[in-house]
């Protein structure tokens, strides 16, 4: 893979280069670790955010927005460096829809706090609104074009596996 | 088998110990590489070193 800018960045955030990764054992430890680091901060965060958004309405937006908006950058990084190295993770077979869903309900009452939080003091105030509607129409957006890019994928692996299980090469002989 | 310790081992093979004892107790499996470089150094082959699972055991 030719560095890019965006994979010096990760590697120099990582610190890839550290002589502890050239230990191939420690590196996948290591991997996992921060794969349940990076899972764990992804419930953990949304769900302080969003019992900070109930209890404290409106004066609690100035600090769970731009946490909740550096939740997204890191985990949509994540899955971009992965699609980089060709892991798609958004190919629905590879998805985990019920741990997608509980995921769904934090987020949805996270924002359903965030709605209720700015219609209780709008009072003249609209930049709230307009974030609240900006995150709905975000929302609504990256569902149709999820929706849209897995019925091309769903399309393209059952026509990939129709010709892997009718190639004659493939077969055990 | 070569009159090398874990640590000698580790050492020779640019791993921890603690690899070297996870690979023994079967707790890890390495890659390709590693498993060459282990084989190597044990004068053995990766085949002897690692008992490959028959489709019996698998099932």
């Amino acid at each position: 893979m030719t560095p890019t800018l965006f994979t010096r960045f990760a590697s120099w955030v990582g610190d890839f280069g550290h002589p502890f990764y050239d230990d191939e054992r420690q590196r996948d430890v290591w991997n996992e670790a921060s794969a349940f680091g990076l899972q764990f901060l992804l419930w953990m965060i949304p769900v302080a955010c969003t019992v900070m958004i109930w209890l404290g309405r409106k004066p609690a937006i100035p600090y769970v927005l731009p946490t909740m908006s550096i939740v997204g950058l890191g985990s949509g990084m994540a899955v971009a460096y992965a699609k980089l190295l060709s892991v798609d993770l958004s190919r629905p077979h590879q998805l985990n829809f019920k741990r997608g869903a509980y995921f769904a309900i934090v987020y949805i009452a996270f924002i359903v706090g965030y709605l209720r939080a700015i219609w209780r003091g709008l009072d003249g105030h609209r930049s709230g609104f307009a974030v609240g509607v900006g995150i709905a129409a975000g929302i609504a957006v990256a569902a149709v074009l999820l929706a849209r890019n897995w019925t091309r994928m769903d399309a393209d692996f059952a026509e990939e596996r129709a010709r892997r299980d009718g190639s004659p090469d493939d077969q055990v002989k | 088998m070569a009159g090398l310790t874990q640590a000698d081992l580790a050492d020779q093979a640019g791993v921890s110990r603690q690899t070297v004892v996870s690979i023994e107790a079967g707790d890890y499996a390495p890659s390709v590489y590693l498993a060459l470089s282990i084989a190597a150094l044990l004068g053995n082959t990766v085949e002897e070193l690692f008992a490959v699972p028959t489709l019996e055991e698998d099932s």
